[in-house]
């Protein structure tokens, strides 16, 4: 008789059951109820005792805060997540996503080689009927597309990447095609469009405005008053876990916090007011406010005023700068012209002066005067003109809050800002020095400003903290920009932006006119190329310049991003040859040509700096040691499961086939800042480990090599005091704007850039370029049909924020059984009565643009009854995906995708849309 | 020694990532859960609260399931934890009936998570643990504890708002939190005793 | 249609069977003690009681999770009612099994047999009390968690034991065919006597003088039923109809008593007497398994009187049987099925 493989004990299966069968025929029975590969159960002998049990640090990637973690590896299989105790990012704890991201890696419907599609019919929900392919050939396939393109044409090849998951890839990819073409746009995440207007468009343009950091982070150590409009942070990439720690501990400490919010969402939840504002009138809601605090309670920070804003600028008919003609300066942020110095109104000497004087006795804040014989006033006059009909009545008709909150709100807020006082610290080496104190903050995102004329709602809430001096101080909203922004002023000693304001020859594509981040339909290429017929300027401007031959996407999926993805597929469609390096077969490789697929995070190597405002949204407790700098090792913790590679690795070997080696080392070299004496030697190939090692030797000094990394898992270094913390520290001279001039010069420019190219007007963004944020309505909301009767919108949730779908069966099981509202369409029990709607029903959702998604009912109380909210990212469509992938309600399926609906200054897209929900 | 636990709903903010870490700190077959986090909303609206209440195996003093079970499978021990000996679990899901906290979880088959592909090899590792017919629940992480850790739920929420500890011990910080602020139990007219403890109030008020 | 209960259908047939089988194998116990008259009983209360709670025992194996290990269920009577009531059940299943083959064997000394009733007995009622207090004892399920319920049980236990016996006397005596009219036999306490067929037999004790008969009317009088069987029927249904009545009252007194006390308890009454389980509860229990066979037996016992009417009254007691069993398979499903848990206050 054969025998079968025996056990550590030598005893075959087979004998082993016969023997069992023979001594009771019910133990037959026991036997019969172990199925499947649990052979050590069935055969009663211990499982293998492990050869290899241990922890390897690395950095989760679930979503883009990117927590260090460890992981628990048994005989070469990850078993268990945890936090790293005492790590200041994700402050030694990991959320369910990253619990759950086990599952992720050994999901079975990963890509797990390369692929060719064989199907010609590309389109979403159709199968490209892969075939595997080799490295050598996929690599080859790419070559041949993208070498000739290079060369010959290099303006026909894009890409579109975005720098989460991988903190410095993008920008290397970035350098080395910018080696063919030196005008590939890299804004901040893409070589087509503005972030397909889904992130953070105009909530940057505000905090850089008004705080100096492209993003807000609070000061909860010493907050004691928070609103929250328009986020539901704990479930955002930028809102935890660290900054949510300081928030609860805030709370603990007394933080008094008031969330407006459509939907009770956890922030919300947690509030000691939740204020269920109507969706996208958070505008109204802060011109009442401050109409209350500033015109009926007097209360701003006067002194302020006077030294720290562009309010006593003179702005003269034109709604621009009166400017001295004798004193000029070149100014790099506006187009390197020179200007004269803007002049104020020094109201002791009663006479016009270069704001930045030195016999400046005092600074007019009201008034209007003449210099030179033009009218002019200062900004804050202007402004003060401005809010007078804003008033909490005026509010309360819009924002369906009573008029009687809104001034309370804007008196507690008001008393709770403290102006005027100050805090000592003694912690510094160089000796104690003074911060305001102003324990109030902001903390807005999406839900506030993500809409038609939302730049405007934007900058009402940056008054917030410009008019009571609650910016970058104790306590208050502090502009962040890694850790600590550094609001740098501009040579009119107003804040510029952290990004240089550049010019260079227009061009094809081109960036925002000049490079000032205006939206304009011409930057959404991918709408142009799929409705060219709603875009007839563009065409006839860039002609064959706006086809695209080939176009590269890593980790960004514009499909899924705005309304039904279709005219994203239908521009994809005119392109040649697209190639992606996926993990799943998500939308975008089904307009895919070559798959050369990545590995799971916790298979793949990166540098992994926190996402915008995890480290720095939080205690300066937590991170002062680690404070400046801070960068983690992302490593693999299991040999590679498929035939995959990392992404990195695959361009270092796409450039050597194309003889482009020494470009792509170049890049690598000055994007990872590598030191001369680390440098890779350019003809030679590298692996990304190897590169990480050239980085961190750079950085930290050689005994920081990858090695230690590998220990260690992060580093960063220590700052001696809490002075770091407090932008206004580095640059407390510097002006913030109240009277905004920049946005009426910046649109004098535009509208003459239009022209200068035959490009017809746009009336629409010129409304909004104005210097103080008038309400302009609610725009495409109120012209939808009344059939549609509900305000759609969209908040996260911690569970699902930003990482892959719900392609698990963890995190999706549990959802089914336990937080059903987390994949429901959720309606007031009004809504649902009248309706006939019950939880757990069928239900059809339907918008104002003709955009249709399914879903399953979830009543509820916690949301306006003129409301539906959808929480998280929504189902896959694609073919080829597990089942669990089909989960949830896709919200963005439901919002235009047409720029004439986008704000028209930002290119935002509008987040509120207008529903009707029926039983399907 | 009573082990127990402290949590803090006021800080809870329902991610959910207690239960994922339990799960994967177990690895529970499919259907199975050991915690959880229960949603419910209390009032109408406006006035009407979200309630997100993390619930587990209250390893209670007078335990039920101890109580009723026909083998002996189910015990106290004298650390405070109620633990199981699946080897002598019949599976007659007395303790399943007789728990008012819905702690414990009949284990009815172990499949892969993913059907269509059979186990994977987290799966293949971490269901060895398991046994088809028994009815588990939480053991406060044993093995965890045994290597000096704090159970996986306790180690992983990032709100920090749950404690464990040893409620006997007086200058414990769950012994310290139950005693200052308003902690309650469960159920408390079932006459079970939990060691696990709820706090609603913020820290900034206490008791 | 139901709430969500730990256990299910084959927990329901357990107690179903385990108390069926013990209430028929006391009616066969007690009858033996009561004398000629209601001989008829025992063989079938002692034949069905070992073999229906063993079935119900083997449905109870098939529900464990891991049934090989179903031994270990002895190990803790000190606490757990299960470990108990395994015990109780086993020495019930032993002794009525062997009640059950010295029955079938004809063996054994009459005062063997009557030891084994009375322990058999004793353990008999233990099986239908226990099966009772399993359920009450769980104080996490406030519609069980009550004195009434064992009480119930018991009485349902009792009732559907009758029910069986009810059913096995009313079908014995038409399974054995007629016996020609040669040889007749008829038990007596005191041993077999053959008896002429020649001899006129009176139907019914004492009532109307013996007459000669016709071939054919010894054909009819063939056919007619031992007065003893008749007999023994009445008896089931005196006995049983202050049962069922007290069972009906027990049971409302349940429903109103949980229904107006626990919030969770009047969710599982709602159930029961509008919910999903409306139709059975009402039909089922309450009208079949209480009401019919209560009337039945009135009627029975009213009018039924005479020889003429022993046929009938043997039919009646069928119908009446079935419903009883019905009733109490109904039951038994419907406490089960309602059985919701306090957690869901959590």
């Amino acid at each position: 008789m054969e025998m079968e493989s025996t056990t550590t004990t030598g005893v075959s299966r087979r004998g082993f059951l016969k023997g069992a069968a023979a001594l009771t025929a019910v133990a037959a029975i026991g036997d019969s109820l172990f199925d499947g590969p649990l052979s050590s159960l069935e055969e009663g002998v211990a499982a293998e005792a492990p050869v290899e049990d241990r922890w390897v640090r690395s950095v989760c990637r679930c979503c883009r805060v990117h927590c260090p973690i460890q992981v628990h590896v048994v005989n070469g299989v990850a078993v268990k997540v945890d936090g790293i105790p005492g790590e200041p990012n994700g402050q030694g704890r990991v959320c369910g996503k990253s619990q759950s991201g086990l599952m992720t890696l050994y999901n079975p419907y990963r890509v797990k080689s390369p692929m060719k599609r064989t199907n010609p019919e590309k389109g979403l929900g159709v199968d490209p009927q892969w075939v595997e392919i080799s490295w050598d050939e996929a690599i080859d396939e790419v070559v041949a597309h993208l070498k000739p393109v290079l060369e010959t044409e290099p303006e026909s090849f894009d890409f579109y990447m975005s720098n989460f998951g991988d903190s410095h890839a993008k920008n290397i990819m970035s350098d080395f095609y910018k080696t063919f073409n030196k005008n590939l746009r890299t804004q901040l995440n893409s070589g087509i469009g503005w972030q397909d207007g889904v992130c953070g468009d105009t909530a940057h343009r505000v905090t850089l405005r008004h705080l100096g950091g492209f993003v807000e982070s609070t000061d909860y150590e010493y907050c004691q008053y928070i609103i929250v409009m328009g986020t539901n942070f704990f479930g955002s990439g930028k809102g935890y876990p660290a900054p949510m720690r300081g928030f609860l501990n805030a709370k603990d400490n007394g933080m008094k916090v008031v969330v407006l919010d459509p939907v009770q969402a956890d922030v919300a939840r947690m509030a000691d007011e939740w204020i269920p504002i109507k969706p996208s009138t958070d505008h109204a809601f802060v011109l009442g406010m401050i109409n209350a605090m500033v015109v009926e309670n007097g209360v701003y920070d006067r002194d302020f005023q006077k030294t720290n804003t562009n309010g006593p600028y003179l702005i003269g008919p034109d709604g621009m700068y009166v400017r001295s003609k004798e004193e000029k300066v070149v100014d790099p942020t506006r187009l390197g012209e020179e200007f004269g110095k803007p002049l104020v109104w020094d109201a002791v000497d009663n006479k016009a002066k270069c704001w930045d004087d030195p016999t400046i006795k005092d600074f007019a804040l009201e008034g209007s005067y003449t210099v030179d014989g033009v009218e002019c006033q200062p900004g804050f006059q202007l402004f003060l003109d401005f809010i007078q009909d804003y008033t909490p009545e005026w509010a309360e008709e819009i924002c369906d809050v009573p008029a009687e909150t809104i001034r309370r709100i804007a008196k507690e807020f008001g008393d709770a800002a403290c102006i005027g006082t100050t805090m000592t610290f003694y912690d510094d080496p160089d000796g104690p020095y003074e911060v305001p104190y102003r324990p109030v903050a902001v903390d807005f995102q999406k839900g506030a400003q993500a809409h038609y004329h939302g730049i405007l709602a934007g900058r009402a809430i940056g008054l917030l903290y410009t008019l009571t001096g609650a910016a970058n101080v104790v306590g208050s909203s502090r502009g962040s920009e890694g850790v600590t922004a550094d609001p740098v002023p501009g040579v009119d000693g107003v804040v510029q932006e952290s990004r240089e304001f550049t010019t260079y020859e227009f061009n094809y594509p081109p960036a925002k006119s000049k490079d000032i981040y205006f939206f304009g339909p011409e930057t959404l290429d991918m709408d142009i190329l799929a409705e060219p017929e709603k875009h007839p300027e563009e065409v006839a401007l860039y002609g064959d310049k706006l086809k695209k031959k080939v176009l590269f996407h890593h980790l960004r999926n514009p499909l899924r991003s705005r309304g039904t993805g279709k005219h994203v597929e239908a521009g994809m469609k005119t392109v040649d040859f697209i190639w992606t390096m996926p993990l799943v077969f998500d939308e975008m490789t089904e307009m895919s040509d070559v798959l050369l697929p990545e590995m799971s995070y916790l298979e793949r190597y990166a540098i992994l700096v926190p996402g915008t405002r995890a480290l720095s949204g939080s205690w300066w407790e937590f991170n002062k040691d680690y404070i400046s700098g801070f960068e983690a090792l992302q490593q693999p913790v299991v040999e590679t499961l498929h035939d995959t590679r990392q992404m990195l690795d695959i361009m270092t070997e796409i450039a050597d086939r194309m003889g482009y080696l020494p470009e792509w080392n170049t890049a690598v070299n000055a994007r990872l800042s590598i030191d001369p004496e680390y440098a890779l030697d350019l003809d030679k190939k590298y692996e990304v480990w190897e590169m990480l090692d050239r980085h961190f030797q750079t950085k930290f000094g050689p005994e920081f090599n990858i090695d230690w990394f590998r220990e260690n898992g992060f580093k960063g270094n220590p700052v001696p005091s809490r002075k770091s913390w407090y932008p206004y520290l580095k640059h407390p001279e510097t002006r913030f704007p109240v009277y905004d001039e920049w946005w009426v010069w910046a649109r004098e420019q535009y509208k003459a850039d239009r022209e200068k190219y035959g490009l017809s007007p746009h009336e629409a963004a010129y409304y909004d370029l104005i210097g103080l944020p008038e309400w302009h309505g609610i725009g495409p909301l109120g012209e939808a049909d009344a059939q549609y009767d509900l305000y759609g919108c969209h908040y996260g949730n911690a569970f699902s924020a930003m990482c892959m779908p719900m392609e698990d069966p963890w995190k999706g099981e549990y959802m089914e059984k336990f937080a059903p509202s987390l994949i429901g369409v959720k309606i007031h029990t009004s809504v649902a009565e009248k309706k006939g709607i019950k939880t757990g029903d069928h239900v059809r959702v339907e918008s104002q643009f003709g955009n249709v998604v399914e879903g399953t009912a979830y009543v509820s109380e916690a949301i306006r009854p003129d409301c539906m909210g959808i929480s998280g990212g929504g189902p896959s469509d694609s073919v080829n995906v597990g089942p669990y992938a089909h989960l949830g309600t896709h919200f963005n399926r439901l919002i235009s995708h047409e720029s004439k609906e986008h704000d028209q200054v930002t290119g935002n897209a509008d987040f509120t849309v207008m529903v009707k929900v029926e039983k399907a | 020694m009573r082990y127990g636990m402290v949590i803090d709903l006021a800080r809870c903010t329902g991610c959910h990532a207690c239960a994922m870490a339990c799960k994967a700190q177990h690895g529970t077959p499919p259907g199975v859960w050991w915690s959880k986090v229960l949603e419910s909303e209390t009032g109408t609206y406006p006035n009407v609260r979200i309630v997100y209440e993390p619930v587990l195996c209250m390893h209670c003093e007078n335990a039920p399931c101890a109580q009723v079970c026909p083998t002996g499978a189910t015990y106290k021990g004298e650390d405070g934890v109620v633990d199981v000996d699946y080897d002598k679990c019949i599976g007659c899901r007395y303790c399943e009936a007789a728990c008012p906290y819905d702690a414990r979880n009949f284990v009815e088959k172990i499949e892969p998570g993913f059907p269509e592909y059979g186990f994977n090899p987290y799966e293949e590792v971490m269901y060895q643990g398991h046994q088809v017919g028994v009815v588990e629940k939480c053991n406060f992480c044993k093995d965890a504890r045994a290597n000096g850790e704090e159970p996986a739920c306790v180690r992983t929420c990032p709100a920090y708002a749950r404690h464990f500890g040893d409620l006997d011990d007086p200058s414990s910080e769950v012994a310290q939190l139950v005693a200052d602020y308003d902690a309650y139990q469960l159920l408390p007219e079932q006459g079970t005793n939990p060691s696990v403890y709820y706090m609603a109030k913020s820290r900034s008020v206490r008791k | 249609m139901g709430l969500h209960s730990v256990w299910g259908p084959l927990i329901a047939w357990y107690l179903f069977l385990a108390g069926t089988g013990a209430g028929a194998y006391l009616v066969g116990a007690v009858a033996g003690f009561l004398g000629e008259r209601y001989r008829p009983l025992v063989k079938p209360g002692v034949l069905l009681g070992a073999p229906l709670v063993a079935i119900g025992c083997v449905l109870l194996l098939f529900d464990l999770g891991v049934p090989t290990r179903f031994l270990m269920a002895f190990l803790q009577p000190q606490t757990s009612m299960m470990s108990v009531g395994v015990i109780i059940i086993s020495c019930f299943i032993v002794l009525s099994g062997v009640h059950w083959i010295l029955t079938v064997t004809k063996k054994g000394s009459e005062k063997l047999l009557r030891g084994l009733s009375i322990a058999a007995g004793v353990f008999a009622v233990g099986t239908a009390v226990y099966t009772g207090l399993l359920l009450a004892l769980v104080q996490a399920v406030p519609f069980w968690n009550q004195p009434l319920l064992p009480v119930l049980f018991l009485f349902s236990a009792l009732s559907t034991g009758i029910g069986a016996v009810f059913v096995a006397v009313g079908v014995m005596r038409r399974v054995r065919p007629a016996a020609p009219a040669k040889t007749k036999l008829a038990a007596t306490g005191a041993g077999v006597a053959v008896l002429d067929d020649d001899m006129a037999v009176p139907a019914a004790p004492t009532r109307s003088a013996a007459v000669p008969r016709t071939a054919e009317q010894s054909a009819v009088v063939a056919q007619e039923v031992d007065e003893n069987v008749v007999a023994s029927a009445h008896a089931l249904g005196v006995v049983d109809l202050p049962i069922v009545v007290a069972e009906l009252l027990v049971l409302f007194s349940m429903m109103f008593i949980m229904g107006s006390s626990h919030s969770v308890a009047a969710l599982s009454v709602d159930f029961l007497l509008a919910g999903g389980f409306a139709l059975p509860f009402w039909l089922g229990i309450v009208l079949v398994g209480l009401v019919v066979p209560a009337v039945l037996e009135i009627v029975s016992l009213a009018r039924w009187h005479g020889a003429q009417y022993g046929a009938r009254v043997l039919d009646a007691g069928v119908i009446t049987g079935l419903c009883l069993l019905v009733g109490g398979v109904m039951l038994r499903f419907a406490v089960v099925a309602a059985g919701l848990n306090i957690a869901v206050l959590m």
